[in-house]
Order: C-alpha cells, then structure tokens, then sequence
C-alpha cells in the first residue's frame, strides 16, 4: 500500500487488530481496545474495509462457521502495515521540533 | 391487525426517510413494508428508535447481517436496493458508517442512478417529440391522430405526461440533493440523521392525478352505450329515411343489418356515433354520423382538422371542398367524407351515397336536419 500512499486510518487499525485471527466484532472492539476508546468503528465501514482488504490480499480468511468468519492478516498486508507504521513513525519524529518551540 | 399507509419520503431524500421511520415508531407505527410511494405500517407498541437507509445492490450476505446485528443493528426489510436496518435510540449502537469513503458510499450508489434514469427519460421525452415532428413533416396524421385520442379520451396524455414530467422532475431535484450531500461530507461534515422531513406533495400529486385518471376512464367505460338504431332519431342525428330513403335496413353489402347508435362520454366532448345502411332498389346507401359535442369552447376548429387528417378515406385538406350551409360555421366535403362545425358541435359524416352521386349533394340536407339537435353534453 506503500505505493498508493498514506492508508486511512481504518485501513491501519484494521490491519493492526488483524495480526491476531479475528471475526468482525472481535476487530471492532480490539480497536476500541486499542485506541482506548478514540476509534470507533461502524460495522457497515468495517465490512466493507474486510471485503476489500481480502480482495486485494492484505487478509486472508482464516476460519468459516456458519455466519462468522475468521480473519488473519497475510504477508502483504504486514508489509504495507509495517511501511505505513514507519511511514507516520517518520512523521511524529519530524514534528517534535514542536516540542521544542513551545 | 391495525396497518396504516403514508407516502414516504424520495429514497434520495436517505436521512429524511431515516427521520420520517423513527417518528413514525415513536407514534407507535412500526415500519413493514416500503412500496414504490407509500410504506405500510403496522401498530405497535411506541418506542424510540434510530432508523438508517443503505443503498446496495448486491443483497446483503449473512456475514455482514451477523456483523450489523452483533453491533445492534437489526435489519428490517429490504426493497430493491434500499436495505432498512433498525436499532434502539440511546443503546450507544456505532453509526453503521464511520468513515468518509463508506458514507459516500450509498449516495454516489444512488446519484448514478438518478444519472441514468434521468438520461432515460430525456431519451423517452426526445424520442416521443422526433416522432411528433416527423408525423408533421410527413402527413400532420400522428399529430391529428393525438388530437382526436386526446378529445376522445383525455385521461391517457394526462396520464403519460404527468408520470413523465414527475420523473424528469423528480431525477433533477435527486441528482441536485445527492450531489449537496456528497460535496458536504466531502468537506468533513458528519450527515444528520434526523432532519426535518420534506412531505412528498409531488408523489403525493402524480398520485392524485393519476387516480382522477383512472377514475375518468371507468367512467368513460361504464358511460358508453352501444344500441340497435330505433326507427325514430331519439339524439343529434338524423336517419336515412329522414332523407328519402325508406328501404329496408341491412348491412353493408348485404350483410347482416348492421344499424347502431353509440353514446360515449369524456370530459373534454360528448359523442353519438351512428351507421345505418338501408336498400335502395339494387343497391345500398349507407351513413355514418359522428357528432361530437365539445365542452371546452374555441376547440371546433381544430378539431374538425384533426378529424380531416384521420379521414377513413380522404386525408389531405385539398381533396376537401369548403361548402356554405346556413347555420354552419364551416363545412368541408370531399367525396364520401364530411367535416363541419357549428360552435362546439363537430359533425363527421361517411356516406355510401346512391350510384352516380357524392356525400356532397345530401349535406346541406343533412346538415340541415343535424342544426343544433338535442346536445348530449
């Protein structure tokens, strides 16, 4: 995802919550967990993101029952998050000339 | 069970309808079906509920209702690619759509719709008026044709125009509404789920209109009428033997006697149409009268050139005569055909006149007869 530029941050925490296998529900409160609270993420949103990460091979399904299916993330989509952690890592150490200005 | 109906709100319109199902279950209504126009109701017990609109066309699959129902979201009913989903007010339920692309998702669904369909009816309304064109360039017949269906029965042009003036209407008012949402949320505003609800006067009109159309056409069915011819004209129209010829009734060519009189009622004329055919020595002479009583005055005119152009037999105004009868505004005859007006009265007469002579010769005669004879407005 590197080469299409920055990822939205939905994009991020879903792929954040996903380096653990996961259904839908589960990511959406691993996320709320994760961001104590800050990001909430609406289901219609949320399957959306997991139908198209999974088509463009960032998420594989790990786990079908019934109605519930179980997520993981792929090697592909660790990459991009792993890009895109640096990426916004870079960001936050350019800004902390801030820091010194205030 | 207690079911109430209530014309709903445009589906473009998406969180006025989100508004307008949260209200309706706050009074006690609970949605059960959404129709075209109208949703049907059914009594229920008052509580708060959020209601939202999301437009897909692809059903949605189990997995995604498990995802929307563990998050509290229950789903209602689905028509066509409206999905309706519920939940309670106030549980803390997440929006079904947290982020930019997916609210944007459903409205740009909905505006390439409305795209389309309004292309279409631009196309339906481009064709119909090319056609309209090439009928006057070639023969004035298709216009003419128009204008005699239209007096005759006036509800089918109401009924098409409306429903086609109310779908490019509709389609411009959706693309202009949809395109406002989309640039709001582009510029980061979050959608308001309950704002204040249109009513929809114009589903609400085309449906009234509509319904007035339907009603004048069981009138128009019910009302006409279709009996034997009596020996006596009991309306406008006159009978062979008021001209002379006293020979037994027939058919045409000799057929079965085929003498009838037919009352027709519309709102824009009332009509009596005759045929009668009677043996005259070795052969038959035959009338058929159409009178046409218009109730919208200044139409005779017109009217009576439509008539001309739909001519059974002479169609061009040229081998049209124009005669002078006393009492009649205008009288045009060619060989077997007749169209003439006296005020709003409108006169076609079809005549198989005796051997060697024209419709010419009798319509002064019959016209005569005719004059202002018992309206049947």
């Amino acid at each position: 995802m590197g080469e299409r530029g920055p990822m939205t941050e939905a994009m991020y925490y879903v792929l954040l919550a996903l380096t653990e296998p996961d259904h839908g529900y589960g990511v959406m409160g691993r996320i709320r967990e994760l961001t104590k609270g800050r990001v909430v993420m609406g289901p219609g949103t949320l399957y959306g993101l997991l139908t198209k990460l999974r088509r463009e091979g960032y998420i594989l399904l790990s786990e079908e029952d019934n109605r519930r299916k179980t997520y993981l993330i792929t090697e592909k989509g660790k990459g991009a998050l792993m890009d895109e952690y640096r990426r916004l890592k870079r960001l936050v150490e350019d800004g902390e000339v801030l820091e010194h200005e205030i | 069970m207690k079911y109430s109906w209530s014309f709903h709100p445009a589906e473009y319109r998406l969180t006025e309808n989100e508004s307008f199902y949260s209200e309706k279950m706050r009074h006690g209504w609970e949605l059960q079906k959404r129709g075209v126009y109208l949703s049907r109701f059914v009594k229920a017990e008052p509580r708060d509920m959020l209601y939202r609109l999301e437009i897909d066309s692809v059903e949605p699959t189990d997995e995604k209702l498990a995802l929307y129902e563990e998050c509290g979201w229950e789903p209602v009913l689905r028509r066509g690619i409206v999905n309706i989903y519920r939940a309670p007010a106030g549980a803390g339920t997440p929006e079904l759509y947290t982020d930019t692309e997916g609210q944007l998702r459903s409205v740009k669904r909905l505006l390439r719709g409305h795209i389309i369909d309004l292309a279409l009816s631009v196309a339906i309304l481009g064709a119909l008026g090319l056609l309209l064109l090439m009928g006057r360039l070639r023969t004035g017949d298709f216009v003419s044709r128009i204008v005699t269906k239209t007096v005759l029965m006036p509800e089918l042009p109401v009924f098409y125009t409306a429903g086609l003036i109310f779908a490019v209407a509709s389609e411009l008012m959706a693309i202009v509404h949809l395109s406002r949402i989309i640039r709001d949320i582009k510029r980061g505003g979050e959608p308001d789920h309950s704002p204040r609800v249109h009513k929809p006067w114009g589903a609400r009109l085309l449906m009234l209109v509509w319904a007035l159309c339907l009603v004048t056409l069981v009138l128009q069915l019910t009302l006409h009428k279709k009996v034997e011819m009596p020996e006596a004209s009991d309306g406008p129209y006159i009978t062979l033997s008021e001209l002379g010829f006293e020979g037994e009734r027939t058919g045409i060519l000799g057929s079965e006697p085929d003498c009838t009189v037919s009352r027709d009622w519309s709102p824009l004329c009332g009509t009596v149409e005759t045929r009668e055919t009677v043996e005259h020595g070795e052969d038959w002479v035959s009338l058929d009268q159409h009178i046409y009583d218009l109730r919208v005055p200044g139409m005779a005119e017109a009217f009576a050139k439509a008539l001309i152009a739909t001519s059974a037999t002479d169609r061009d105004i040229e081998d049209y005569r124009e005669l002078t009868v006393p009492g009649w505004d205008r009288v045009y005859a060619s060989y077997m055909d007749c169209v003439a007006v006296r005020g709003d009265r409108v006169v076609r007469l079809y005549m198989l006149a005796p051997r060697g002579e024209g419709l010419e010769s009798y319509v002064p005669e019959i016209l005569g007869l005719i004059g202002g004879r018992g309206g049947e407005k």
